[in-house]
C-alpha cells in the first residue's frame, strides 16, 4: 500500500506500507521522523489522523488510547496498518530523515541463553541475522508468535556492528509474553523484532556529567549507557552519579557491573541503593560495601543529590510513576528539559 | 477596549494557590487552572498546548517555570512564553487581585489550535 504522510506545514512523504504493518515501523524504517515514545500502544505519543475507514481501528483498551477521539480519525500509529492506500496527518515537524539515529528495521529474532538474575527477572541474549547499529539507551521491540503486540526491551550492553544483543525481561503478572517465558521452561524462542528505538540516548560528545535514576529493571538502558561510558573511559573526565531503587535487596541485579564500574572510576561515579521495603541490617554481602539507603528511589535522590547539577544530562529509566515523582527535584536542580531524557513505557 | 465587568470572576484567596502547583477551578462551566508565578498569579487553558495533557495533573512548577511532565514542554509563567523544546505559547487569561482575592476574566474560553480543527478543516 502507499502511504503519504502529511503534517500541518503542507509537506508530503509518500511511503510503501507492507500488509498489515504498523504504520510507525513503515514510516520509521522508510526514514520518517515520526513522533513515538513506547511503541506499543501505552504512551499515546504515536497519536495521527487518517480519513475514517482506511484505517485499522485501534485496540482501545491499551492506556495510549485514552485521549483518541475516534470520530475525528484519531489513531495510535504504533498500533495500526491500513486498509488502502491513504493520507495519515501527524504532529511532525519536519518529514524528512535527520540522520541522528540508524534506521529501525524487522527481524526476524533467536531469543535464547536466559538466566535468572533476581527473582521474576531474566537477561536473555537476542541474535539476529544482519548486523545493526544503534545508541546506548535505545530499545528494541520483540513480537512473539501468536500473541498480540509488541513489547519493549532496552539492550543492556553497547557494540557496533552486531547481531547480538542481550535484555533484561521482567516476569509481567498475567503477561501473555512473559508467561511463555517465566511459566513454560523456554529454552529458546524465534519472534519477530523491530528496531533499534528510542530518543533517551547518551552521545560522548556532549561531554557532560551524568546522573542516573533507575528502578528494577529500568536499569537496562542504563547499562547500556554506562558500558558505552566505560568503553571510551568517558567517566576518566566527567562524573556519573547512579541512584538504583528497587523493593528488596534479593531484587538489585547488575551488582558485580556497577561495583566495577565504582571502583575503575572511583572519584568520578558515585552509587546508590535504595530500598523501598528492607533496611540495612539485612544487608546483603554483595552491595555491604556500598552506599544503601531505605526508601523510594526518589526520595533517595531527593535527599543525597548535591545542589550543583544543573549542567549535568539525566536519564530515568522505570516505572512512570518514579519518572513523575523524580522529575520535580529535577527540575528544581535547574536542569533544562532538553537534558532530561527518558521514554516512557507506561 | 474595555472589559465587560460581568465577565470577572472571583476564583480565590491568593494564599489558596501553593508556589509549586496549578489548582483547577470552573468559572461559567469553563475549567481553567491558575498558577502562580514570579511576578502574580496567572490563569490558563487546562490542557497542554502540545498533546491535552491535563495540566492540574501533568503540570510541575520550579523557579517561575511551568513543566509538562509528559514531555517536557515548558513555560515562562509571568508571560506565558514557551521554552525549550515548547513550540506554542501558554495562552493566558487577565488576571487582578482585589482585597487579596484573585480573579479572573473570562469572556471567551481560551482554545488552541488542535482544539479548534475539524474534520472538514483539512483535505485528505
Amino acid at each position: 500500500m502507499k502511504v503519504t504522510f502529511l503534517n500541518k506545514q503542507k509537506d508530503r512523504k509518500t511511503i510503501t506500507c507492507n500488509d498489515g504493518e504498523k504504520l510507525l515501523h513503515a514510516g520509521l524504517r522508510q526514514g520518517i521522523p515520526l513522533p513515538y515514545e513506547c511503541g506499543t500502544g501505552q504512551c499515546g505519543t504515536c497519536i495521527a489522523r487518517a480519513k475514517p475507514g482506511t484505517v485499522q481501528p485501534n485496540n482501545s483498551d491499551l492506556p495510549g488510547s485514552k485521549n483518541l477521539n475516534l470520530n475525528k480519525g484519531e489513531f495510535l500509529l504504533c498500533q495500526c496498518s491500513v486498509y488502502e492506500d491513504c493520507d495519515i496527518l501527524v504532529d511532525s515537524k519536519k518529514l524528512s530523515h535527520n540522520h541522528q539515529y540508524s534506521l529501525p528495521k524487522h527481524q526476524d529474532g533467536h531469543l535464547h541463553n536466559f538466566n535468572i538474575i533476581a527473582p521474576d527477572v531474566y537477561v536473555a541474549d537476542l541474535e539476529l541475522p544482519n548486523l545493526i547499529n544503534f545508541q546506548a539507551g535505545q530499545f528494541f521491540l520483540f513480537k512473539a508468535p501468536g500473541i498480540e503486540g509488541y513489547r519493549a526491551y532496552s539492550m543492556t550492553s553497547y557494540n557496533q556492528n552486531t547481531n547480538q544483543l542481550n535484555f533484561v525481561i521482567k516476569k509481567v503478572n498475567q503477561g501473555k509474553f512473559t508467561s511463555i517465558l517465566f511459566d513454560h521452561d523456554t529454552k529458546s524462542l524465534d519472534l519477530e523484532t523491530f528496531g533499534p528505538l528510542g530518543k533517551a540516548t547518551f552521545d560522548p560528545e556532549e561531554k557532560k556529567d551524568l546522573l542516573f535514576i533507575t528502578g528494577g529493571s529500568g536499569i537496562a538502558g542504563i547499562m547500556s549507557i554506562l558500558d558505552h561510558a566505560d568503553k571510551i573511559n568517558y567517566f576518566t573526565s566527567n562524573t556519573a552519579t547512579i541512584f538504583f531503587g528497587a523493593r528488596t535487596f534479593n531484587d538489585f541485579f547488575f551488582i558485580d557491573k556497577l561495583t566495577d564500574i565504582k571502583k575503575k572510576y572511583s572519584n568520578n561515579v558515585k552509587l546508590f541503593f535504595a530500598t523501598s521495603e528492607e533496611n540495612k541490617k539485612s544487608l546483603p554481602q554483595q552491595i555491604s560495601d556500598h552506599e544503601v539507603h531505605r526508601g523510594y528511589v526518589h526520595e533517595v535522590f531527593s535527599n543525597k543529590i548535591g545542589a550543583d547539577c544543573s549542567e549535568h544530562i539525566v536519564f530515568l529509566g522505570g516505572p512512570s510513576v518514579m519518572v513523575n515523582s523524580a522529575l520535580p527535584k529535577i527540575l528544581e536542580l535547574g536542569i533544562p528539559a532538553k537534558n532530561i531524557r527518558f521514554d516512557r513505557f507506561g | 477596549m474595555s472589559k465587560d465587568e460581568n465577565s470577572w470572576f472571583k476564583v480565590c484567596h491568593q494564599e489558596e494557590i501553593p508556589g509549586d502547583k496549578v489548582k483547577k477551578f470552573s468559572l461559567d462551566k469553563v475549567e481553567i487552572l491558575v498558577a502562580k508565578s514570579k511576578k502574580g498569579f496567572v490563569a490558563f487553558p487546562t490542557m497542554c498546548p502540545h498533546m491535552a495533557e491535563p495540566l492540574n495533573e501533568s503540570g510541575l512548577i520550579s523557579d517561575g517555570l511551568l513543566t509538562c511532565s509528559k514531555h517536557l514542554w515548558q513555560w515562562e509563567l509571568s508571560t506565558g512564553e514557551s521554552k525549550g523544546v515548547a513550540e506554542v505559547d501558554l495562552l493566558t487569561y487577565s488576571t487582578k487581585i482585589v482585597d487579596e482575592y484573585i480573579w479572573v476574566y473570562m469572556d471567551n474560553e481560551l482554545k488552541y489550535e488542535y482544539e479548534e480543527e475539524e474534520d472538514d478543516d483539512f483535505e485528505w
